[in-house]
């Protein structure tokens, strides 16, 4: 029993390694001198603290940064005002086929976004949102929308009937009963779907790459991938650049891990 | 009691009706027309050519190549990765010192940018001055450390799944691990009154209660593994010599890099097909495992 349990822990510690190993190894390179020999095994002699104030620089990574923050703003409040819309009519509209709508907003689970990439480009041509925020963001809500409705759907089965119906016998309109009695509730799911759609925003790397082709629209991903075309020897510098591009996720884990691993296994579990 | 009235649902399915199916069901459903066409992309007209792009795919080399990739990935990467994380998730379930931040780290990777996580195991793998050869070289392993892992066409895609696995990992052990909460301690005790050892208790309880857990996993890992395309797009863009093309790197190369895109649609056609029959039969096969608690 007792040499099983070290065994098990053993390997426990041995996929720990394979995890943090790379992960220091970012760490260590972003750090060593850009013009010398790269020793990936041990932490530089000297640190060379100034390749992160260069790779801010030469990559562009303020600008990016806003960029990406600007499509996740927009992209991340729209989807949630869709879906939940959207689940709430679907929860209530058993007379008009909702469930018809229902599996048709599923597809977008199933089916892969680039099966219809070049229609969706030509059509952010015609509309002038080629190379624009707001056009990347529009493809994320109508691709990313699908996992919110869903929940939010499922979410709204569990609200009792009796809660809403007696708000409306006092006489609320369905909006107002909507928008006082059911939002309210909606909390838990809301955050569930909050980290869901804001990490796929923020890591999107299909939908930059086709619909952002100015140099000056790119966000943080696309931004980092042309880095190193430019770049390509250089690996302090495109690793100290790639750890600032991860550092705001990392912040952001460091301090709310239970909540965002929560979000996403419960966006896969219940999806 | 009705809560809305047509009016209403109209106005609450209408804005999420109209971009789901402008942005992205509609370009999608329309490819159902332009894979039969000879469209070449550039405006949203284009020649109806019959089943000639359906034949010309199926005798594409790159679609047996694609085919085989999309195999491998799914294949390894449900068992490798599946096997790792269900040994992690018994583990790192029980109550140990450390244990929070354990979990952590080992989900760590899978919040990280494709981009990010392509460019440290390009080094890792990057022959001379990467961390592999410089490993195996310190460990006296020369045979290893010359192996240039991403540029050999027998190696890369083993290689790119390699990556996968070491990113996902933790995600899928988070998912069995909520699977293994909705285990009611009362069998285990149970099952020890009557005399099972550890082993017997986990194939016989553990493993049977988990399968709703496995399909979950499994359907989202199969369906992300054939829709991939980031992973490869950044480590190798399809190469070396073609050998890492997946259906991904495919359409988005016919789509923009040769302007043939209703030919790229036409494979697209027959992918969402493959995924759609996959995903039903997974959920089939997998749902007469499971057993009532």
């Amino acid at each position: 029993m007792r040499a099983a349990k070290i065994s098990s822990y053993g390997i426990v510690a041995v996929c720990l390694a394979v995890i943090l190993v790379p992960l220091f190894v970012l760490a260590t390179v972003s750090l060593q001198n850009s013009s010398g020999t790269l020793n990936p095994l041990a932490l530089p002699e000297t640190y060379h603290w100034s390749n992160y104030p260069k790779a801010i620089e030469v990559g562009r990574l303020v600008l990016y940064f806003t960029n990406s923050v600007t499509v996740l703003a927009v992209s991340l409040s729209a989807t949630l005002v869709c879906s939940i819309l959207a689940g709430y009519a679907l929860r209530h509209g058993r007379a008009w086929k909702a469930d018809w709508y229902f599996s048709y907003f599923l597809l977008g689970m199933i089916l892969p976004g680039f099966a219809g990439t070049i229609q969706s480009f030509l059509l952010l041509r015609e509309l002038s949102l080629l190379n624009t925020h707001l056009g990347l963001s529009i493809i994320q809500v109508a691709g990313g929308m699908a996992l919110p409705i869903f929940l939010y759907f499922q979410f709204f089965k569990t609200v009792p009937l009796e809660i809403e119906e007696a708000a409306m016998i006092d006489g609320c309109s369905p909006i107002r009963i909507f928008w006082q009695v059911v939002v309210p509730l909606t909390l838990p799911v809301t955050s569930t779907c909050i980290i869901v759609i804001a990490i796929n925003s923020w890591n999107d790397f299909f939908g930059p790459l086709v619909y952002l082709s100015s140099p000056d629209s790119r966000t943080l991903p696309i931004g980092l991938m042309f880095f190193k075309t430019q770049y390509s020897a250089n690996w302090p510098q495109l690793f100290a650049a790639s750890a600032l591009v991860a550092m705001p996720i990392t912040l952001l884990y460091m301090f709310v891990q239970r909540f965002i691993i929560k979000g996403l296994v419960g966006g896969a579990v219940k999806g | 009691m009705r809560i809305l009235n047509l009016k209403t649902f109209l106005l609450f399915l209408a804005p999420a009706l109209l971009l789901y199916s402008l942005f992205y069901a509609g370009p999608i459903i329309s490819g159902l027309y332009y894979g039969f066409t000879d469209w070449k992309g550039i405006s949203f007209s284009a020649n109806w050519i019959g089943l000639d792009n359906f034949k010309n795919v199926f005798s594409d080399p790159l679609f047996a190549t694609a085919l085989r990739n999309m195999f491998i990935l799914a294949v390894i990467v449900i068992v490798v990765q599946h096997a790792i994380s269900i040994f992690l998730a018994v583990l790192l379930d029980q109550k140990l010192r450390g244990v929070v931040w354990m979990r952590a780290v080992i989900f760590y990777p899978a919040i990280l940018n494709t981009v990010v996580i392509g460019y440290i195991w390009s080094y890792m793998y990057s022959p001379f001055v990467g961390f592999l050869p410089k490993f195996f070289e310190s460990l006296g392993l020369d045979a290893l450390a010359n192996i240039d892992w991403l540029g050999r066409p027998d190696t890369a895609i083993y290689a790119i799944s390699f990556v996968i696995i070491w990113q996902y990992t933790g995600y899928s052990m988070m998912i069995y691990m909520a699977g293994l909460q909705g285990i009611s301690s009362d069998i285990y005790e149970s099952a020890s009154i009557d005399g099972a050892n550890a082993r017997q208790k986990f194939f016989k309880i553990t493993l049977p209660l988990l399968v709703p857990a496995i399909t979950v996993n499994t359907v989202l890992s199969v369906i992300g593994n054939m829709k991939q395309f980031e992973h490869i797009w950044v480590m190798t863009q399809g190469g070396p010599a073609n050998s890492t093309q997946v259906f991904g790197t495919l359409i988005y190369q016919f789509a923009f890099k040769t302007s043939q895109p209703g030919y790229g649609t036409a494979m697209a056609i027959l992918l969402s097909i493959l995924i759609m029959l996959v995903t039903v039969s997974i959920i089939r096969v997998l749902g007469r495992w499971e057993v009532k608690q």
